[in-house]
């Protein structure tokens, strides 16, 4: 595995989450896989993460990226109250956040939702048929910065 | 320990004593109504895929040893449909012959539910794994199927296409031979003898099924692969083998079964994703493709 944060030869944290109402977990094991294998260290919250419980997790973990993936087709309902609970905690910067998976029921409403998301802060949307190519590009150019030390910027 | 592992976060310590409580309240209840108590396990779905069968018989039946304990009069036994026509035949015969075993003083019954993961996403497709569960669920004998539809890749279905989803059931569970082929009796002696390794290993923690279950998972004899739940060890792992297209284990971490003899699959960390993925839509991809739904049909 590479050692991705240079100063101190630890492999960069990311939290992998979902939605409180979202009871799938074989998406969040996908995005685990995928940033293990790009050298994050990941701590998965599992389904039905409990806003509460995330944003506890970022405040004391102090991780380099923040997923949340959600396939239950609400996402894009309630990933802003889930934003609100970070904001709450005063831990909504502490870390890029980027959201994933099938965020809406129709397929036509993505587009706006994403916008709303992006306007709300994430700082990337991955979802449609490209998502996990746009993820791992999106991991790639991380990972980049991240070996340049550059974790605060990824993405933003 | 079925609804429990894959949905919520309370520990199985505090879970297990508000079954029993529960179980006794209602065992109790019907015994002074003169009514009948029937429960189902959902053991034979846990995470819904990729869990090879054996696990599955394992905790549907000790499930059903904790309820009729408590004096549940009548259990459901499930199973999960998976990825392996002969596997699935197999899973359903281990089921019974353990039942006749283990649970032969109450009133048992086995329900086959159709594949719960990735679905096709083409009418053919779909159409094909429907009517395969309906013809494993007849073959292996289960007494009730739950059907998928043509909708389930892509959002709730309409009542016509689940009227049409259990003609088509009807159809294939009616049209379906009796014959079990050789290799659905392998797999059945197989899974019987790895799930029985796994009941006794668990019983033999404690007298008290709901304590031995808690042991079980605290010392990793059960242990859910992919399983989030911090009372899940999560050292076992299994994949959809390439060859035979069957659910196996890749890594059985402290089950009390024989290690596997497909640790080649996951020969270095970088094809772990991949893997996983591949295994994650073989179903799909194997029905989507046109032709080996078409062959699916036709030959079983």
């Amino acid at each position: 595995m590479k050692k991705l944060n240079i100063e101190t030869g630890m492999a960069p944290l990311a939290i992998v989450a979902t939605t409180p109402d979202d009871s799938h977990g074989w998406n969040l094991i996908g995005v685990t896989m995928r940033l293990e294998e790009r050298g994050f260290a990941v701590e998965n919250l599992g389904p039905c993460t409990p806003s509460d419980l995330l944003a506890q997790r970022i405040r004391d973990k102090r991780p380099s990226l923040v997923v949340l993936s959600s396939v239950n087709g609400h996402g894009a309902l309630s990933l802003p109250s889930v934003l609100e609970t970070l904001e709450q905690y005063q831990v909504r910067r502490l870390a890029p956040i980027v959201v994933g998976g099938l965020l809406t029921t129709n397929p036509a409403l993505l587009p706006d939702a994403a916008i709303q998301l992006r306007q709300a802060g994430i700082a990337a949307v991955f979802a449609g048929d490209d998502a996990w190519t746009e993820f791992d590009r999106f991991l790639a150019e991380c990972c980049g910065n991240l070996e340049s030390n550059e974790a605060c910027c990824l993405g933003i | 320990v079925s609804y429990n592992l894959p949905y919520s976060r309370a520990s199985l310590g505090k879970t297990v004593p508000a079954w029993r409580e529960a179980a006794d309240f209602w065992a109790r209840s019907a015994d002074r109504n003169r009514t009948q108590t029937h429960i189902e396990t959902f053991g034979g779905a846990l995470l819904g895929q990729l869990c090879p069968p054996s696990l599955l018989v394992a905790v549907s039946t000790l499930e059903a040893l904790f309820f009729a304990a408590r004096g549940i009069q009548g259990v459901s036994l499930s199973l999960a449909q998976g990825s392996s026509f002969d596997q699935d035949v197999g899973a359903l015969i281990a089921m019974d012959r353990i039942i006749d075993r283990r649970l032969a003083t109450i009133d048992t019954h086995k329900v086959f539910y159709t594949f719960m993961g990735q679905f096709p996403v083409t009418p053919v497709g779909a159409e094909a794994l429907i009517r395969a569960s309906a013809r494993i669920a007849a073959i292996g004998g289960a007494e009730r199927l739950i059907v998928k539809t043509a909708a389930e890749a892509r959002g709730i279905p309409t009542v016509e296409e689940n009227v049409t989803a259990l003609g088509w059931a009807r159809e294939s569970a009616d049209e379906s031979q009796a014959a079990i082929s050789a290799d659905a009796q392998a797999w059945a002696d197989c899974i019987e003898a790895e799930a029985e390794c796994m009941i006794e290993a668990v019983l033999n923690l404690s007298p008290d099924v709901g304590d031995a279950l808690i042991g079980a998972f605290a010392s990793g004899l059960l242990d859910v692969p992919y399983c989030m739940h911090p009372d899940n060890r999560g050292q076992t792992r299994a994949t959809v083998d390439p060859q035979s297209g069957a659910v196996v284990w890749t890594c059985t971490g402290a089950l009390p079964i024989a290690a596997p003899k497909t640790v080649r699959l996951f020969a270095t960390e970088a094809e772990k994703s991949a893997q996983f993925e591949r295994a994650i839509e073989a179903v799909r991809r194997l029905y989507d493709d046109a032709q080996n739904s078409h062959e699916i049909m036709e030959t079983e």
